[in-house]
């Protein structure tokens, strides 16, 4: 049984797609990313998840039967828009939030004192929301999403405006999640962000999976045609060189992919003419790379 | 639905709480009656409260006995304060005496001067020439001593003789007594009537705007995404709604509260609030009834309003939808007054949007039958419940989108939107 199995979801806003023909599954206790640039249907996704919005057409299981909204108690949403009630007290707000989740005065009062304490934000409890940074605020809707136990966690966006202390604070907390058998939903434009951490992917764009699956066969689909080179010199040899598919260069540093059915080895021997290689190494395409190929085919 | 029960109790709790922890809760809680009864008892205090100085008044006339008459009449009109007033006769009524009276009247020799000669008493007009003209209470006491005097003169100039004139024209003073046991009358009834309308008017509009306000605040905060991840746009719109609603019945209750104690207290003696307001339960029941009615049927326009919008601006610049109907009611207020069971009184007070401040008027200035109040009552809340049911659609699909103001065409859209 899948934690969400979307059949052939569709879902428009006055005559624009948002979402076209929509199908995906989230294997229980996995990391599913839901990835994608600006505006590629991410978030209508998630909305229709969880009964925000409805699909035109199509089907949304939850946790293996179609969608009813008892299931949210077992949901926990962080969403990208990001906001609390500025006057409530940090204690006060979390409270109300396990209590919408189902969670009981005492024990909401008692979990998100927990919680506080685990993201180090204890001494904020009573303070008003208004009086804390917008990082602080973050954590505290993370709690939010997290502190009535739920079985299925969406995070959309969750590491946008962390610094890196707390980025690895938030992922460790997902990561002890899913090792206590908890399905992660991530959904992000930034690709390398969740790409260790994700076991499957859908990858949208303009409201349509382009790519999806497993991380780990995709990526060996795509073939460690891939070379990271850093080098001394002048960057030349990338112009013009029937070697080079496509690269992204940044100056002494450049991710080069192979094109079809060309040597890695005779690359080496062409940069080395022209310039001083300092490291070069064949590598797994990133995510992104997979991502900008796909949608570029896509587009052209 | 247990719980969706408990969502908009939930929801409930935080609204009323988080307002009653506010000071501007508190200080508009004590400072609408006080600006109400400030409003409307004082411009009448002004009005007839003396003014330092005293009056002096010339009455010219070529009948000496008609000027003293005048003079006696206009004195003992005024019983304690009488003393404002100093009035001398002149009984040289030629043009030259009306030039040079006039000029010194305007050179602030004295304020004013009656110009009753035979010729004009005979012609039906005397002037009384003064530099203010707006001087009421003096007004309304010359053209009384005027008639009296001068009715007093027809009477001794007819010959008769062995008449005690002054008793002839002993004041009768008629004295309203309504007909509904406990109802008070005339002025009394008319300033609790303001009073309490204001109150009421004042108490839909704030709240109603409070609920559009809380809607906005929501929708810029993001926090609305949050919140619909386990409630319903629905139960989230009736929560706010009953809740900021609990926050206008609270603070009416306070007032009753403070009115109560205020009336019962030695204080009461001395304000002329405790004098003249007087609140029978039944009175406290049609106010409470209108103001839950008005404030559900403004309020749900109000919380679309501010689904649709996206800043303070665009706010201020629609909450004229709300405010409107209720400045027009209020626009009829002398109609019902003058003639509550008017046919275009019952019909004004019947429409469902003025039906809060034009029914409850009538009902307390008379008691309107029935079936009037009964059917107004019934009309309202079907229309309360065509516009909820309008404006929860707008609200759902307005509170998620952000940027551009939505046009009417695509309200209409958001509307059919199933």
């Amino acid at each position: 049984m899948s934690t969400v199995e979307l059949q052939q979801v569709r879902k428009s806003y006055n005559h624009i797609v948002a979402v076209d023909n929509l199908s995906f599954t989230i294997a229980p206790g996995t990391i599913f990313g839901l990835l994608g640039p600006n505006g590629a249907g991410k978030t209508s996704t998630i909305r229709m998840m969880i009964g925000i919005t409805l699909p035109d057409s199509g089907v949304v299981r939850l946790f293996g039967s179609p969608f009813c909204r008892k299931h949210l108690q077992r949901v926990g949403y962080l969403p990208e828009e990001r906001g609390l009630y500025k006057k409530m007290k940090v204690l006060e707000h979390l409270v109300l939030l396990g209590r919408l989740h189902g969670l009981s005065a005492a024990e909401a009062s008692q979990r998100a004192r927990h919680w506080c304490e685990r993201m180090e934000i204890a001494e904020k409890l009573e303070k008003k929301v208004e009086e804390l940074s917008k990082g602080m605020q973050q954590k505290i809707q993370f709690i939010a999403a997290l502190m009535h136990d739920p079985d299925f966690i969406i995070m959309d966006e969750p590491f946008s405006g962390l610094d890196p202390v707390n980025t690895v604070l938030l992922k460790d907390v997902l990561l002890e999640m899913k090792r206590a058998g908890k399905t992660i939903l991530f959904s992000t434009h930034q690709m390398e962000q969740v790409e260790r951490l994700c076991d499957s992917i859908t990858l949208i764009a303009g409201g349509r999976a382009v790519l999806q699956g497993d991380l780990r066969q995709i990526k060996s689909r795509y073939g460690r045609n891939n070379v990271h080179i850093e080098y001394e010199g002048n960057g030349d040899f990338l112009q013009k060189n029937a070697l080079v598919g496509s690269y992204n260069n940044f100056g002494n540093y450049v991710e080069v992919h192979l094109a079809p059915g060309a040597d890695a080895q005779e690359l080496l021997r062409s940069v080395a003419a022209h310039s001083r290689v300092n490291k070069f190494e064949l590598v797994e395409p990133s995510l992104e790379q997979i991502f900008i190929d796909v949608v570029g085919k896509n587009n052209a | 639905m247990p719980e969706a029960l408990r969502n908009i109790g939930l929801i409930i709790r935080r609204e009323y709480l988080q307002r009653l922890r506010t000071r501007a809760f508190w200080v508009m809680t004590f400072f609408i009656p006080a600006m109400m009864a400030g409003f409307t008892l004082l411009p009448s205090k002004l009005m007839t409260m003396k003014v330092s100085g005293v009056k002096r008044i010339i009455v010219v006339s070529d009948d000496p006995q008609l000027a003293e008459g005048f003079k006696e009449q206009f004195i003992a009109k005024g019983n304690g304060s009488s003393e404002q007033y100093s009035v001398e006769t002149d009984s040289t009524a030629t043009d030259a005496e009306l030039q040079r009276l006039k000029s010194q009247a305007a050179n602030k020799k004295f304020d004013g001067f009656v110009w009753l000669t035979k010729d004009a008493v005979a012609g039906g007009k005397v002037n009384f020439y003064t530099r203010s003209t707006a001087d009421f209470e003096m007004q309304e006491r010359l053209s009384q001593t005027l008639f009296r005097s001068v009715v007093r003169q027809r009477v001794l100039d007819s010959g008769a003789i062995h008449v005690d004139v002054d008793n002839l024209l002993k004041r009768v003073q008629l004295n309203e007594v309504s007909v509904e046991a406990g109802k008070s009358t005339g002025g009394a009834l008319f300033f609790t009537t303001v009073l309490l309308v204001a109150v009421l008017y004042t108490t839909v509009i704030v709240h109603g705007v409070a609920v559009m306000r809380s809607v906005l605040e929501e929708k810029t905060s993001r926090v609305m995404e949050v919140m619909l991840a386990t409630v319903t746009p629905k139960e989230l719109m009736a929560g706010k709604m009953i809740g900021v609603g609990a926050v206008g019945l609270t603070q009416i209750a306070v007032w009753a509260i403070v009115a109560a104690i205020a009336r019962g207290s030695a204080m009461a003696a001395a304000s002329a609030m405790g004098e003249s307001v007087h609140l029978s339960p039944a009175t406290s029941i049609y106010f409470t009834i209108f103001y839950v009615l008005g404030f559900m049927l403004y309020s749900s326009m109000s919380a679309a309003l501010g689904a649709m919008v996206n800043s303070d601006e665009e706010a201020q610049q629609l909450s004229f939808v709300v405010v409107m109907p209720i400045v027009v009611a209020m626009m009829f207020m002398m109609v019902i007054f003058r003639a509550p069971s008017a046919p275009l009184s019952v019909a004004l007070s019947l429409v469902p949007f003025f039906a809060p401040i034009l029914m409850f008027m009538r009902i307390m200035v008379e008691q309107p039958p029935m079936w009037q109040i009964v059917l107004c009552i019934a009309l309202m809340i079907a229309t309360i419940y065509v516009v909820l049911s309008i404006c929860a659609r707008i609200y759902r699909v307005g509170i998620l989108m952000y940027g551009k103001r939505p046009t009417l065409p695509e309200i209409i859209k958001w509307v059919k939107y199933a």
